[in-house]
């Protein structure tokens, strides 16, 4: 710290070096510990609005029985998602963020009541529908889900890099529309892993279930592998 | 409306630490920004210039904001270099196991402060 004196006041440099997320970051560490304790698996699926996230819960969500799920779902606006969900069985309720192009961690410590349940298995949260905003934004999650679908081009990784980097699984959705498009699959992938070395990759179709059985497995090994850790 | 809730966050650090340092008076803050969170830095400025106001120590504060670049440290090499382009690789040996070591933060750094004497 420099000073210099002045009429009646001081100059002085203050060093501060703190993460403009601290207060989110404190919160979804209180998440985690807190999920962790009861071994309950989070995930959060994020992409652009309309890529297919509430179509692939809609899917999903029955087949998991006999694992426990609950679902909170940003939207910026509506309910309807929310809706659409429960007609699954399951607690789902929606956040409504008022504008707000993200969740933020207290949004999801304040709706966790919501939908909680006694020994509850797996969270899903679906954010709101964009790639830059939520992904800064930790929920207590343990991994970042992020979905691209085949009418969105294959230069979305190139894009928006931050997300598919830090996100654990890529799904490729609406593959049923793939006879349809001008889509260049390959590309994608290649983008892909540019910007993830080694991502894993899935392919699926919400409309005609291709690829469901893959993604499923996947959600069970991660669930079996954070209740091993709990035990 | 992502920058808005940031721009909140940064007053509100900024305001803190300066109440800490005994400041009456901030003068500049700089704000090291990573290039991967993809801030629009205009947007970000507009609301910080917009809602310093709230802040009485904060009210003539000018924000500079730098954008930080990507490093990645490699994993293969060992060298860490600045990332170019939006593939992630390594630019010593080009392998693409890396790791992300900066760019992906973004953070109040330092200020410069009036304090009263005593
Ligand atoms: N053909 C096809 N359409 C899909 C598929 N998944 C979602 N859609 C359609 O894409 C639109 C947006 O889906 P939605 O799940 O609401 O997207 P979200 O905004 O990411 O939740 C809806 O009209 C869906 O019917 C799919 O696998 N195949
Ligand atoms: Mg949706
Ligand atoms: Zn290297």
């Amino acid at each position: 710290m420099c000073e210099t004196k002045g009429e009646g006041h001081h100059h002085q440099h203050v060093a501060v070096h703190r993460n403009v997320m601290e207060a989110n970051d404190a919160i979804a560490t209180g998440l985690r510990r807190g999920f962790s304790a009861r071994g309950v698996l989070v995930l959060n699926l994020i992409s652009a609005p309309g890529s297919g996230k509430t179509a692939l819960l809609e899917r999903t969500l029955a087949q998991l029985q006999p694992l426990r799920v609950s679902v909170l779902v940003g939207d910026v606006e509506t309910e309807r998602d929310a809706e659409r969900l429960r007609r699954s069985g399951v607690p789902a309720a929606q956040i409504v963020t008022a504008g707000t192009c993200h969740l933020e961690a207290g949004m999801v410590e304040s709706h966790l009541p919501d939908v909680d349940q006694p020994k509850l298995d797996l969270l899903f949260v679906e954010n709101v529908g964009n790639l830059v905003c939520p992904t800064a934004y930790d929920l207590g999650e343990d991994a970042k889900v992020v979905l691209v679908s085949t009418t969105e081009g294959e230069d979305k990784p190139l894009k928006y890099p931050a997300i598919f980097h830090r996100a654990e699984l890529a799904l490729v959705t609406k593959a049923d529309l793939v006879p349809h498009l001008d889509f260049d699959r390959e590309q994608l992938l290649e983008n892909i892993q540019a910007v993830h070395p080694g991502m894993a990759v899935l392919e699926v179709s919400a409309k005609t279930g291709q690829g469901i059985d893959l993604w499923l497995d996947w959600i069970r090994a991660k669930v079996g592998e954070k209740q091993s850790l709990h035990a | 409306m992502h920058e808005m809730s940031l721009a909140e966050e940064i007053l509100r650090i900024a305001d803190e630490a300066a109440a800490g340092a005994g400041a009456r008076e901030v003068q500049r803050v700089r704000v090291g920004v990573g290039w991967l969170l993809q801030v629009e830095a205009e947007s970000l400025a507009f609301y910080l210039g917009a809602m310093r106001q709230d802040y009485p120590r904060l009210a003539a504060a000018a924000f500079t904001l730098e954008e930080e670049a990507v490093r990645v440290r490699c994993r293969v090499c060992g060298q860490e270099t600045v990332q170019e382009g939006w593939g992630f690789s390594c630019g010593a040996c080009g392998a693409r196991d890396v790791a992300v070591v900066a760019g992906d933060r973004l953070e109040v750094q330092d200020m410069e402060v009036l304090t009263d004497d005593v």
